[in-house]
Order: C-alpha cells, then sequence, then structure tokens
C-alpha cells in the first residue's frame, strides 16, 4: 500500500510537471507590423501567419499594427519586428534589431525596386526633364517610394526642394496606390512608386502600365522582413526564422472558425534568409540621401 | 525488487531528467516580472529618485525618437549631474551622440555604461543592450580606421582604438 502510494506521488508529480507556455500569466510575445496601407489590412493580412507561427513554435504570440513613423518609438516594447527595410536598417544601428527573414512578393522575390514614372502622353522622357514639374511620393520611410527615388533625382541633378515646382505625399492610407493614380489621372506630372505595387496594379487591371513611362528604376534592394530585438532569447529567434523559413503555401491555420492559406491571406510568395550586408545597399543610400539613421542636423 | 518498484524508480528517473532538461531550456530567460527598476533603486538608494530617473529617461527616450537632439541632450546633462553613478544617463547620452552621427564619442559614454551597471550586457535582464552596443562599436573602428588612413602619424587615436578593442572584449564575454 505504502509503494502505491509513493508510486502515485510520483506520477502526480510528473504530471504537475507543467512547460512554462501552459502556466497561466506565462509572457506572450509582441510582434509589430508595420502598418503597409492600412491598419486593418496590415491585421487581415498578418493575423493567420501570426495564429500559425504561435502553434507551430507553442508560443503566444501578441499582434500590434505600428504607423511607420511610430515604429522606432515602440521597438524597445516589441520582440519580433515586421516592417520595410529602411526601418530595419534604423532599427538595427539604434535599437539592435537582428534580421531573420526577408519576404519574397512579385518578380524580383526577397528584393524590390522604386519606379520613378510619368503618364507616357506628358512626353517626359528623362529625369532632368522633371525640372520646374510636379512630383508625388509615397510615404517618407519607404526605401521603395521615396528614398530610393530621392537618391535617383539628387544622382541625376534634381533637388526636389529647388528644383521641382512642388512635390507632394499623399495623406492616410494606400498612399502607393494613391502615388500611381494621381499620376495616372495627370494630377502629377511624375510619381514615385514601389515596383511590387505597380504590378500589382497591373495584374488587377486597375492601371494599364502602357499608359506610363518609367523614368528611373533603382537597384534592386530587400523589401519587407521579419526581426528580432535584442531581449529576445536566441533560442526562440532561431525557431522563429526556421518556421518562417519553412511555410510553404499549403501551409494553413484556423481562425474565426475560417481554413485559410497562411502565405495567400499574408499576399507574399515565402520567405528568404538574408544577411545583415544585404542591407548595406540602402544605408549606403540613406547617407547620400541623408535620411535616419544617418541623417546629419 | 518487485516490478511495481521498477516501474517506481523508472518514474523517478524520468522525473529527475525531466527537469534538468527543462532547467538547461530556460537557463537563459529573464525571470519573471524582472524589470530595470530593483537594479536603480538600489544604486540610487532612494525610490523617488529612481522613479524620477526613470521617468526622465523615458522622456529622453521620447525626445530622441522625435529627433528633438538638443532638448534630449540638455536632459541628459542634467541626468548626468544628479546621478553620476547611474549607467541609464551615459547609455542616454550615447545614444543622443549616435543621432548626432559622432560614434567615437558615443562609444566612451556606453563605455561608461556599461562599467556603472554591467546589466546593459547580460541578456538575462531586461537593460541588455549588447546588440546596439556592438553596432556603436563598429562605427566607432570604421571611422578611426578612416581617420587614421587620412592622418596615419594621429597618436591621439591610439586611445580610442584600445576603447574599442576593450568594449569589443566586453561585448564578446558579455552574457548574450
Amino acid at each position: 500500500m505504502k509503494r502505491i502510494g509513493i508510486f502515485f506521488l510520483l506520477i502526480l508529480s510528473t504530471l504537475s510537471c507543467q512547460k512554462p507556455a501552459q502556466q497561466a500569466g506565462e509572457r506572450a510575445y509582441r510582434i509589430g507590423y508595420m502598418i503597409c496601407n492600412s491598419e486593418q489590412e496590415t491585421l487581415d493580412r498578418f493575423r493567420p501567419l501570426t495564429a500559425y507561427l504561435a502553434k507551430k513554435l507553442g508560443v503566444r504570440f501578441e499582434i500590434q499594427a505600428i504607423d511607420t513613423v511610430d515604429f522606432t518609438r515602440e521597438a524597445d516594447n516589441l520582440d519580433f519586428t515586421h516592417t520595410n527595410s529602411l526601418l530595419y536598417v534604423i532599427m538595427h544601428r539604434n535599437q539592435g534589431v537582428d534580421i531573420l527573414a526577408a519576404e519574397q512578393a512579385g518578380s524580383l522575390g526577397a528584393r524590390a525596386k522604386g519606379l520613378i514614372i510619368a503618364p507616357k502622353k506628358s512626353g517626359i522622357g528623362n529625369l532632368r526633364q522633371l525640372k520646374g514639374r510636379t512630383m508625388v511620393f509615397g510615404p517618407m520611410l519607404g526605401p521603395t517610394s521615396y528614398m530610393a527615388q530621392l537618391d535617383l533625382l539628387l544622382k541625376n541633378g534634381i533637388d526636389p526642394e529647388n528644383d521641382l515646382s512642388s512635390y507632394a505625399i499623399p495623406p492616410g492610407t494606400f498612399k502607393h496606390e494613391k502615388v500611381i493614380y494621381g499620376v495616372m489621372l495627370g494630377k502629377y506630372d511624375a510619381g514615385a512608386a514601389p515596383l511590387l505595387d505597380f504590378e500589382r496594379m497591373a495584374a488587377d487591371g486597375r492601371i494599364d502600365p502602357n499608359e506610363f513611362v518609367v523614368l528611373a528604376e533603382s537597384e534592386p534592394i530587400p523589401y519587407c522582413n521579419f526581426g528580432v530585438t535584442q531581449k529576445v532569447d536566441e533560442a526562440l529567434a532561431k525557431r522563429f526564422k526556421e518556421a518562417l523559413l519553412g511555410i510553404t503555401r499549403k501551409d494553413t491555420v484556423e481562425i474565426d472558425g475560417e481554413v485559410v492559406k497562411v502565405l495567400e491571406r499574408a499576399n507574399v510568395d515565402g520567405y528568404e534568409a538574408v544577411r545583415d550586408r544585404d542591407f548595406d545597399g540602402i544605408r549606403d543610400m540613406a547617407k547620400r540621401t541623408n535620411m535616419p539613421p544617418y541623417q546629419r542636423y | 525488487m518487485d516490478r511495481l518498484d521498477r516501474i517506481a524508480i523508472a518514474a523517478f528517473a524520468v522525473l529527475l531528467v525531466s527537469a534538468a532538461v527543462l532547467m538547461v531550456q530556460h537557463r537563459d530567460e529573464p525571470k519573471t516580472g524582472q524589470t530595470d527598476q530593483p537594479r536603480m533603486v538600489a544604486a540610487a538608494g532612494d525610490p523617488g529618485a529612481a522613479a524620477e530617473l526613470d521617468q526622465k529617461s523615458k522622456l529622453i527616450r521620447t525626445l530622441i525618437e522625435s529627433e528633438s537632439l538638443a532638448r534630449a541632450e540638455a536632459l541628459v546633462q542634467e541626468l548626468l549631474v544628479k546621478y553620476p553613478y547611474q549607467g541609464e544617463p551615459h547609455m542616454l547620452h550615447g545614444d543622443v551622440l549616435m543621432r548626432k552621427q559622432e560614434p567615437v564619442k558615443a562609444m566612451h559614454e556606453y563605455k561608461q555604461a556599461i562599467e556603472l551597471n554591467p546589466d546593459y550586457l547580460d541578456k538575462k535582464t531586461p537593460l541588455f543592450q549588447g546588440k546596439k552596443l556592438k553596432v556603436a562599436v563598429g562605427e566607432a573602428l570604421a571611422e578611426i580606421e578612416d581617420r587614421l588612413r587620412r592622418d596615419p602619424a594621429d597618436t591621439s587615436l591610439k586611445s580610442e582604438k584600445k576603447t574599442i578593442y576593450y568594449l569589443y572584449r566586453k561585448i564578446a564575454g558579455s552574457c548574450g
């Protein structure tokens, strides 16, 4: 009887050894997603991916959509980041964020290009002809919607502050689309748009690429990516990266009672391993254009 | 020894191994509820002062992110005078100097910060800043090498270079 009692005590002890993840009040890891077009769109895209990662890693995640201009202020409160490549470069330098994986989307995979476009009927054929004209840019911290185009303009002797008659950045959501429509409808003489958005709008039939002339395109640079903040355990960061690299088009997750394909909902083709030095081109560009994190006041 | 004894011994062994595995898996995780506050309170010896330091540090960080570097630096100077034994004002001063593109000066502030509070290089604490410091030290080295290329006879950079390699050693040997 005594031995049976000891045996059951041992079994009880073994069963009571829960993993920390199962304990009440266990820490939730926060993933900050940079708002791409709108907060709602960003959450819709990435909630399934986050749920998939949580299930795969056995970790609780909280999701937060953060405006581009607020992201660096929030970085110290986050565990993982999903941002564009310029924000990664800023946070790597200022907050010690490390790169995990780059997102593949569009014809260039894990790379992206910035375009300077004009309506074909405008007769503008090169960047120098933009002197005295109007131009519209995307969000200021967008590497392929502002910085890359500013770099191209400066290299070709056009300083937007002095050489354009005026320039604008559209307010509110879906800025890239507003830029492209603004050029298409003739509100501006030229615009700065990411190749990816241009391709998507053309594929959707919302624009006819033949109505535009591409005045210049930037070198390919990494675009959206996942990073990890310096406080996160290296082993978890490694597992997170492996989980991202292992996602296939077939992977699904159940969310709100619906089974969805993770990559399809996130509007990406997959994730690719990338190194910090792959971002050096963006660093050089930021230095040339006096952009953060190398801005001089 | 009958069958039940053997099962009990096996269960005990499983329990021990499980405990060991759990300890190894979670040894690098920060302790639950651990914050930077206790060390600041202990160091300042005054909870009111620690709260003030914490509050002003948050304000300075907000100013830095808002690119109000002159205001941030003025507040940092106040903290440096008021809390000479705290690492945080030095860490913030380093952050301001990095934003001003002065990595060599920033490196000296970071050095003081980690000497006053080694938690900045201990990943088991929420104060860990090792990755950020590594980037800063790398930029400081690049700047010094550039200056040396321009003037190889410049002996004033000798101590700067020594500081850089001191920090590299500290970062490499840190718990991160």
